[in-house]
């Protein structure tokens, strides 16, 4: 007999549907699966075997065919081995065709039987609904994350035999199966309350209030920050407080994180949806697929797991050389294009970059009591971030070796929650000027934005004149300069840019001139 | 390398063919291998003049020198032409000068263990005009820096030869501020003349040698490659073309120092710049301060002190001492940086913690756009994330 199953897979970070087709016929007695499969699906004919064994249920000795269609798109991942069980038990006619019909099934096999966790529920619950699909049934661990979406029905199963007992019962016992999978999903959130993460709050930082004021003007117009100082002053731990001091994501972009991390399996079962903004701290070795995104079918790299958030890279310096220029392409595109031999992948990547840097091999440049290095070796230490990189940071700000003052004092510093809502009420003023124009902050500018934008009075002009010629700026820092002075304005809501804005702004393109001259 | 430079050295086409002559010899005598400048001034000294070495039978030649040398001798003397090979450096623009020949500097032949001969690429320094060598570490602070540019541009203006090593730091400084001053400088290296050494100062180089005005010297033949051991042998050099050395900055334990004790074996006047005490790039100069050494409190004190030039005579020269109008907050951010080079953050730490009221209310963004005006103005300079005060005003 022959049945069909919706499933779904993913391909990037989207997803499309599938059909899994089984067929059972008199025959030599046999196991075939077809479709254009990757090893982890071919797998699934044994799981599948073992698992229905193991729930007391033989496969016949028929020969049974396994299709999932498209059969021209290569599946890969072990979301199929519960479909194809099901497909299955509906041909021997041990469950009823009508019962699968509309559900769409998701679940790796373990050989007792038991559903496991698998990727991306998220994005195919997503692409799902909008065929007009409304009940799945995913693995227990999956099931919240698949709940996120609206309207919609998500029943988490524990193994086969709970799937075929959901499936055989009428419409008013499957809601009462529903309704006790959700209570004992909450009877164990309050078992384990799920740990506060400790994040930075801004107001423990004694000192380096021009970092910190850097770092404000960075989350409020989505400008590439890099923080240069000597060990130990405190370049890390501003860098972790800056999520703390970005907007909350909004329900679109938390969706849109979410099936990336989906994807990369890393949505928890408690954690179905990501609600903080990612803060990504990569240590230097890392590769450049690890960064970027690869493997042969290529899962999401650092900078896609960081879209919306920041991406801290701490030793900048120690980063290999070409894993950093990696970045160039999405620094500027927002996304990541990878190539494979199965199709194109693209993951968006639209982050803060957050760089910190010693200025020299020993970390104390310019202290020329504590320096030992040869102007050589600083030179080759800064220069191992490239032109290219540089060119995209827009502040370059100095954490100069602090004061033991400054860490004994008692100080009250600015909380992270004040001076959010100084950077919500700057991204206020940017959503307004750059409404219909596809922009959404001031970092994004091009040349045509900045002149329509920000325009510079005649003094503001005369200023970066002599600015230029006095301090020897490059000419590449020009728009940078008046990028960051326009949000420096949003943030002082002033609707043009005073001096006082520009020549922040300089200070901040100042710095690193003197490194990289 | 394309240099536009003089075709021909006018001095070497003043000399007389004799002198010419013997000049082709000392250059052959100066690249035997394994003869030394002592073998040399020996042989001088006693078989006569460079002809004369070069024709000399090796009976005569025995008494003063090894059997080795006198194999390298017998090589080199039939395979060197002194004619062709002279004409052929000429070719490449370097003139040779020996000790015998009157336009060797007069200066560095009083010097114990002068070299024998020196190669030039462009000018000698004038024996009448006074010269200066400033010399300083070449990992210097924005500090060491400033004062050598200034120091050197205002002996440039005094029209006061500026010699130096051409190293990286303090000595390329110097020079670069000297030609940009239009001043004569001379670069003494630690590699044949024709071997930019370190490569970063190949601009600084060309400049030198395009100037008209200055020159490139080095007692190593053409074509040496640099070794840590010349540049012990150059410093000697420095100190004997120079009246005066002046000591930018220095650590206790410097190359700079090897300078300075030739100098003063050469008898030569030295002078060091004073530093914080708390700065180790200045331990060296406090150092030869405490020794005896002069100290060089401004260019002008330093220059009229030395030369009598007053400083009236040294044009091009206003900044100093020029009173300009500051706003209230530039001023107390002038006064915050008295002390030295401060960070932004404790520039504004300093400030909002003052005792006046009306400095309390400063805020960051504020003494940001002070300080930048101030850079604009080219009063206050940033040295790698600290901004120092680099024009006292009155």
């Amino acid at each position: 007999m022959f049945s069909t199953i919706t499933s779904g897979a993913i391909y990037g970070i989207n997803s499309y549907l599938t059909q899994v087709e089984v067929d059972t016929a008199q025959g030599l007695p046999g196991f075939d699966m077809v479709g254009f499969l990757g090893n982890e699906v071919k797998e699934a004919r044994e799981r599948v075997r073992v698992a229905l064994k193991n729930a007391g249920l033989n496969l016949p000795a028929m020969r049974i065919t396994v299709n999932i269609s498209p059969a021209n798109i290569r599946k890969d991942g072990t979301a199929f081995d519960l479909p194809i069980a099901i497909g299955i038990l509906v041909s021997m006619n041990i469950l009823p065709a009508d019962s699968v019909k509309d559900i769409l099934f998701l679940g790796e096999l373990g050989l007792s039987g038991e559903v496991k966790f698998v990727r991306g529920v998220l994005p195919i619950v997503m692409e799902a609904k909008k065929y007009g699909i409304t009940k799945f049934i995913v693995p227990c661990d999956n099931r919240r994350e698949g709940a996120v979406i609206h309207n919609v029905e998500v029943m988490g199963v524990r193994d086969v035999s709970q799937t075929i007992l959901y499936l055989k019962a009428d419409y008013e016992t499957r809601r009462k199966l529903l309704q006790q999978a959700e209570t004992e999903e909450k009877m164990q959130d309050e078992i384990i309350v799920p740990g506060q993460k400790n994040i930075e709050d801004f107001n423990e930082i004694n000192g380096q209030e021009s970092v910190k004021r850097a770092a404000l003007v960075s989350a409020a117009g989505f400008h590439h920050i890099l923080m240069i100082g000597p060990p130990g002053s405190g370049k890390t731990m501003i860098a972790k407080a800056i999520p703390s001091i970005l907007p909350p994501l909004t329900m679109e972009e938390s969706l849109e994180v979410s099936k990336i991390y989906s994807v990369s399996g890393m949505l928890s079962a408690r954690e179905a949806i990501i609600k903080k903004r990612p803060f990504l701290n990569p240590h230097h070795t890392i590769t450049e697929n690890a960064l970027a995104g690869g493997g042969r079918i290529p899962k999401p790299g650092v900078i896609s797991l960081a879209h919306r958030g920041v991406l801290f890279l701490d030793e900048l310096p120690e980063f290999r050389r070409s894993t950093l220029d990696i970045l160039r392409q999405p620094l500027e595109d927002k996304k990541v294009q990878i190539a494979r031999n199965y199709g194109n992948y693209t993951y968006p990547a639209d982050f803060i970059l957050v760089g910190a840097m010693n200025p020299c091999p020993c970390g104390y440049y310019p202290d020329p009591n504590k320096c030992r290095c040869t102007p050589f070796e600083v030179k080759r230490y800064m220069n191992r971030v490239s032109g290219p990189i540089l060119d995209r940071i827009d502040i370059c700000t100095e954490a100069p070796k602090i004061d033991i003052k400054n860490l004994t004092e008692n100080r009250i510093n600015e909380t992270s929650q004040q001076m959010r809502n100084k950077v919500m009420e700057a991204r206020e003023r940017q959503d307004f000027r750059f409404q219909n124009t596809g922009i959404m902050f001031n970092s994004q500018m091009g040349p045509k934005e900045i002149k329509n934008y920000c325009s510079l009075g005649l003094k503001e002009q005369a200023i970066l004149e002599r600015a230029f010629s006095k301090m020897n700026l490059s000419a590449r820092g020009y728009h940078r300069i008046i990028k960051v002075a326009r949000t420096i304005a949003d943030l002082e809501k002033e609707d043009t840019i005073k001096s006082i804005h520009l020549s922040e702004a300089i200070c901040y393109r100042n710095n690193d001139q003197k490194y990289w001259c | 390398m394309e240099i536009n430079e003089e075709t021909n050295n006018e001095k070497s086409c003043k000399q007389s063919d004799k002198q010419q002559e013997m000049l082709s010899y000392g250059y052959w005598l100066h690249n035997i291998p394994g003869v030394g400048n002592k073998t040399i001034l020996e042989l001088l000294e006693q078989i006569g003049n460079e002809k004369d070495i070069f024709e000399a039978s090796e009976k005569k030649l025995q008494p003063f020198i090894t059997s080795r040398q006198l194999k390298a001798f017998e090589l080199s003397r039939k395979n060197w032409k002194p004619e062709e090979e002279y004409k052929k450096l000429a070719k490449r623009n370097i003139s040779f000068v020996a000790i015998t020949n009157p336009n060797y500097p007069k200066k560095l032949s009083n010097i114990p263990d002068a070299p024998y001969g020196i190669y030039v690429k462009g000018k000698l320094p004038k024996d009448e005009i006074p010269s200066v060598a400033i010399v300083g570490a070449r990992t210097c602070s924005e500090y060491g820096r400033y004062m050598a540019a200034q120091f050197a541009a205002s002996l440039a203006f005094s029209n006061i030869q500026v010699i130096s090593g051409m190293a990286r730091g303090i000595d390329g400084i110097g020079q670069r501020a000297a030609l940009e001053a239009g001043g004569s400088t001379f670069g003494v290296m630690g590699s044949g003349v024709d071997v930019c050494y370190p490569e970063e100062n190949i601009l600084l180089y060309q400049n030198i040698i395009k100037s008209r005005k200055g020159g490139i010297i080095s007692e190593f033949p053409p074509g040496t490659d640099p070794k840590p051991s010349f540049f012990p042998m150059r410093n000697r050099i420095i100190s004997g073309l120079a009246d005066v050395i002046l000591v930018i900055e220095a650590k206790e334990k410097s190359g700079t120092l090897i300078t300075v004790d030739m100098a003063l074996e050469q008898g030569r006047e030295v002078y060091a710049l004073p530093g914080r005490v708390s700065d180790e790039l200045s331990f060296g100069c406090n150092r030869l301060i405490k020794q005896g050494a002069g100290i060089a409190i401004s260019p002008e004190d330093f220059i009229q002190e030395l030369f009598m030039v007053s400083t009236s005579d040294i044009k091009g020269r206003n900044k100093t001492g020029r009173k300009q109008n500051f706003s209230t907050l530039e001023n107390i951010i002038l006064q915050s940086l008295e002390l030295g080079p401060e960070s932004l953050d404790s520039i504004f730490h300093k400030i909002i913690s003052s005792e006046t009221m009306e400095a309390r209310e400063y805020t960051l963004p504020q003494i940001i756009e002070g300080l930048m005006e101030l850079c604009i103005k080219g009063i206050v300079m940033q040295e790698n994330g600290s901004y120092i005060i680099i024009q006292h005003t009155v």
